[in-house]
């Protein structure tokens, strides 16, 4: 087809310049140049001159932390790379032969950063997501063999995670995660999740960026490198691999990204900004933090290290071309030269570590793998019930299914019980003060990445003695309660942004108001008052809080529920959302929230808002009756239909309902939980039906 | 002063029908594109010496002024709205194409593709990187391919 775009050089604009010239600009002036917010970007908005190249000299002199590194020879260099149509993870020779795609993402994601493993056999490497209409999704850590066979996903949110970086055992990655971004540590098989630093500031939408941080680990693996986020100046942290004694490495004016430490530890590459933030290029600094020097005149970022330290990978605009290109060049700064044969764009180079023992490069195309999109469910079937006694909050998290069940109804009191999903098998009984009754089910317990936490009332002898926070230590299976300021809490608990979110009055019925907890500190972080006689479930993104308001006549709620957003420590009111269908109705259940979209459910339809605005982005014809949730493969399902009894899987993409479970009306279905290949459905008489997705 | 207002003239002649257009096609509403156009223009002369690169600057300006007043407007109220100019049909044709494709894969498309607007440009308007332009550029050229297809088949 001819460009269909040229007919609009059939129209011709009408003359203004009269108008123009009279006319008073409106106060608000759009900026000329957006902040650079990722790293992309910031290569993009090189200024293309690699003319008069004078490189200093870098001087490898003072110690810090070095160590004697083994004999290690420099293998092929993994990239990102769009070949037009998509990005993909590749690897090639550095001489630019035996260019390979390893990776088979789809058009709505993003293969990005990777990292070799020490032993040069495995990567990991982002995905990064996309919803259909082009707003970014989650990103999320993949490892893949070298030749890109055997892709296995290792991180699962919550939030984005990126930057990986294997620790010289292997047995570890560093990674970046959440808003605002934090340094993690998550074993190379996926297990031992925990938080480095404990990062609060940036900017908002700085971090929201997926990118920066680029934690870089010190050979003798005691230290982490890393830049956090900031707007006006990024400067280089170190902190302890235990995550002691964070402390600053490199203050300068601009900003300080991308640091990667040599592999004989003297020294540490980064990219910085030059102090008029706009002349980005590769630098070195001593590993004390002394000596700062820039390596080479050229506009670069994104350095990355030869395993023998000899040389240094980075990517720069190819001259006179707005596309991103890899370049090589000596560990001085001098013989730059461009890897030659690559995608019309190359960035985040990786190199792999080779030693005598390590597999040679594949030499052929690998196999064709797997993309991380959810594959279609053929068959589902009703498989095992299990008996776990009257029970309400239900979650999957790490690995396990995790319901609670009431152990004491006079002290409301639980015990967690935590289930391996392929088995049915009851791995632990935790007992907890805390019991979120709910007649809809399934709230009140959430993940941070870390902990599972669950929230509840403590009860004395006179009655509700306190708000609590349970938390429960799946590394252990050891729980502790963490008393809140509130008299009673609500059933609702959230997980956003890096922190709890619940609600809670002093009384029963008084001061309503949204708590927001650091998980860290367990703290009180913030509260926001609700003015509102009836209300309920509490929904957080991106750090909007909206709640349900209820209506009530004569002891009764009405049928007109609105999703109200408020405004953080005032309580005044944002946004409205009506919460009733054409008929009046409202649902039975309250909205949840993930990746970016507000669910909520009216009599007749599922609702997907936008959570700054509550603009209804879309409409689907879905009768959710009982619980529902949003999982990360973008489709919802839901207990469904007048008696909750049908379990749906709706595809936001498609708009249409792609699985249907008929369950047993009795005993009810109250909660449903997504576990990998099945879903598990709580019913009102304390059973767990497992349901087996193929 | 004189120089810097002729100059801008100069840029407003050399790029008037090609900038107007592209947001033609972005909005759908030749109004709002006059509009972002004008707008986009004053703010360049209140602004002298200050904008070193008018050209890039204008297209980044009037396509974020734009974006500002769809906003405003939301897209249902834009669709069909009743313009005081009328546009040769298969102009018409096409912008009622573009406005069925999201807006952020609409605006990559017309700035990149129609306008030769440098991808980095793009991602400054958009607020993304060049990764996510190229996405956006990939999937709106794909569905306006078929949109078009499509409407010429029935």
């Amino acid at each position: 087809m001819d460009d269909p775009l040229r007919v609009l050089d059939l129209a011709d604009a009408p003359e203004q310049w009269e108008d123009i010239e009279r006319r008073v600009p409106r106060p608000t002036m759009p900026t000329s140049s957006s902040p650079w917010r990722r790293t992309l970007t910031v290569v993009v908005a090189l200024t293309v001159a690699i003319a008069g190249l004078s490189f200093a000299v870098s001087t490898f002199t003072s110690g810090g932390g070095s160590m004697p590194t083994a004999t290690v020879a420099n293998g092929r260099i993994a990239f990102s790379g769009f070949d037009g149509t998509s990005w993909q993870i590749y690897s090639v020779e550095p001489d630019g032969t035996g260019l390979t795609q390893l990776t088979h993402v789809s058009d709505l994601e993003f293969g990005g950063e990777s990292a070799w493993s020490p032993d040069g056999k495995r990567i990991a490497y982002v995905v990064q997501g996309f919803h259909e209409d082009g707003r970014t999704d989650r990103s999320d850590l993949w490892v893949m063999n070298a030749d890109g066979s055997d892709p296995r996903q290792l991180t699962d949110g919550p939030g984005s995670s990126w930057s990986p970086a294997w620790s010289p055992d292997g047995t570890k990655i560093a990674f970046a995660r959440g808003e605002p971004a934090n340094v993690y540590v998550i074993g190379a098989d996926g297990s031992g999740l925990r938080r480095l630093t404990s990062l609060t500031a940036g900017d908002e939408s700085a971090s929201r960026a997926s990118m920066g941080l680029n934690p870089s680990w010190s050979p003798d693996g005691s230290q982490i490198v890393f830049a956090p986020d900031g707007e006006v100046e990024k400067d280089l942290y170190v902190v302890n691999a235990d995550g002691s004694d964070e402390s600053i490495l490199l203050h300068m004016p601009g900003w300080q990204i991308e640091p990667a430490w040599s592999p004989d530890g003297r020294s540490i590459l980064f990219t910085s900004s030059g102090p008029d933030g706009a002349d980005f290029g590769i630098y070195a600094v001593d590993a004390d933090g002394t000596n700062p020097h820039r390596l080479s005149d050229q506009p670069a970022a994104q350095p990355a290290w030869s395993p023998d330290g000899g040389q240094i990978a980075f990517t720069a605009l190819r001259p006179g071309s707005d596309h991103a290109a890899l370049y090589v060049m000596n560990a001085d700064g001098t013989d730059v030269h461009e890897i030659p044969g690559l995608p019309v764009e190359a960035t985040f180079p990786s190199w792999q570590p080779l030693s005598e023992e390590s597999n040679p490069a594949p030499s052929s195309l690998p196999t064709p793998i797997e993309t991380p999109t959810p594959s279609p469910i053929s068959t589902a079937e009703i498989g095992q019930t299990i008996d776990v006694g009257q029970a309400s909050a239900l979650l999957y998290a790490d690995g396990s299914l995790w319901v609670d069940v009431l152990r004491d109804a006079a002290t409301s009191a639980g015990t967690v019980l935590r289930i391996d999903p392929s088995s049915g098998e009851i791995q632990a009984r935790i007992a907890v003060e805390a019991y979120p009754a709910s007649e809809h089910g399934g709230s009140g317990m959430v993940f941070d990445g870390r902990y599972l936490w669950i929230v509840g009332i403590r009860w004395s002898t006179d009655g509700p003695a306190g708000g609590i926070l349970q938390r429960i230590d799946p590394g252990t299976n050891r729980a502790e309660t963490i008393d809140l300021p509130v008299g009673v809490t609500d059933v609702d608990l959230v997980f956003d942004n890096g922190f709890l979110w619940t609600t809670g009055t002093s009384s029963p019925g008084k001061d309503p108001r949204v708590l927001q907890i650091d998980p860290v500190t367990g703290e009180v972080v913030s509260e926001t008052p609700i003015d509102a006689q009836w209300w309920g479930g509490l929904v957080v993104e991106d750090g909007a809080i909206w709640i349900m308001e209820m209506s009530v006549r004569n002891s009764t709620v009405q049928g007109d529920a609105t999703l109200v957003r408020l405004e953080p420590g005032t309580g005044s009111v944002l946004a409205r959302v009506s919460a009733v269908d054409e008929d009046g109705v409202m649902a039975s259940t309250m909205p949840v929230a993930s990746e970016g979209v507000i669910w909520l459910p009216t009599g007749g339809e599922l609702l997907a808002l936008d959570p700054q605005t509550g603009e209804v982005l879309a409409r689907f014809d879905l009768a959710v009756g009982g619980d529902f949730e949003s999982v990360p493969d973008g489709s919802v399902w839901c207990l469904c239909g007048f008696g909750w009894n049908e379990l749906q899987r709706l595809d936001p993409a498609s708009g249409k309902v792609d699985v249907s479970v008929h369950l047993d009306r009795k005993p009810i279905p109250i909660a449903m939980v997504k576990a990998p290949g099945s879903i598990w459905v709580l019913t009102y008489e304390g059973t767990l039906t497992r349901v087996v997705l193929k | 002063m004189k120089d810097q207002r002729s100059e801008v003239e100069r840029t407003y002649r050399e790029q008037k029908n090609r900038l107007w257009r592209a947001l033609l096609a972005f909005t759908g509403d030749p109004d709002v594109a006059g509009d972002a156009l004008a707008e986009a223009f004053a703010q360049l002369i209140a602004r002298g010496a200050e904008v070193r690169s008018p050209d890039a600057w204008v297209w980044t300006a009037a396509f974020r002024i734009a974006a500002g007043e769809m906003g405003r407007r939301r897209t249902s109220e834009l669709e069909g709205t009743e313009s005081s100019c009328e546009l040769p049909e298969p102009v018409d044709h096409l912008v009622r194409a573009l406005a069925v494709i999201p807006r952020a894969q609409r605006l990559a498309v017309v700035l990149h593709d129609y306008a030769d607007r440098p991808t980095d440009e793009v991602a400054a308007v958009l607020g993304v990187t060049r990764a996510t332009v190229h996405v956006h550029l990939s999937r709106g050229r794909k569905r306006l391919r078929k949109l078009l297809g499509e409407q010429s088949d029935g």
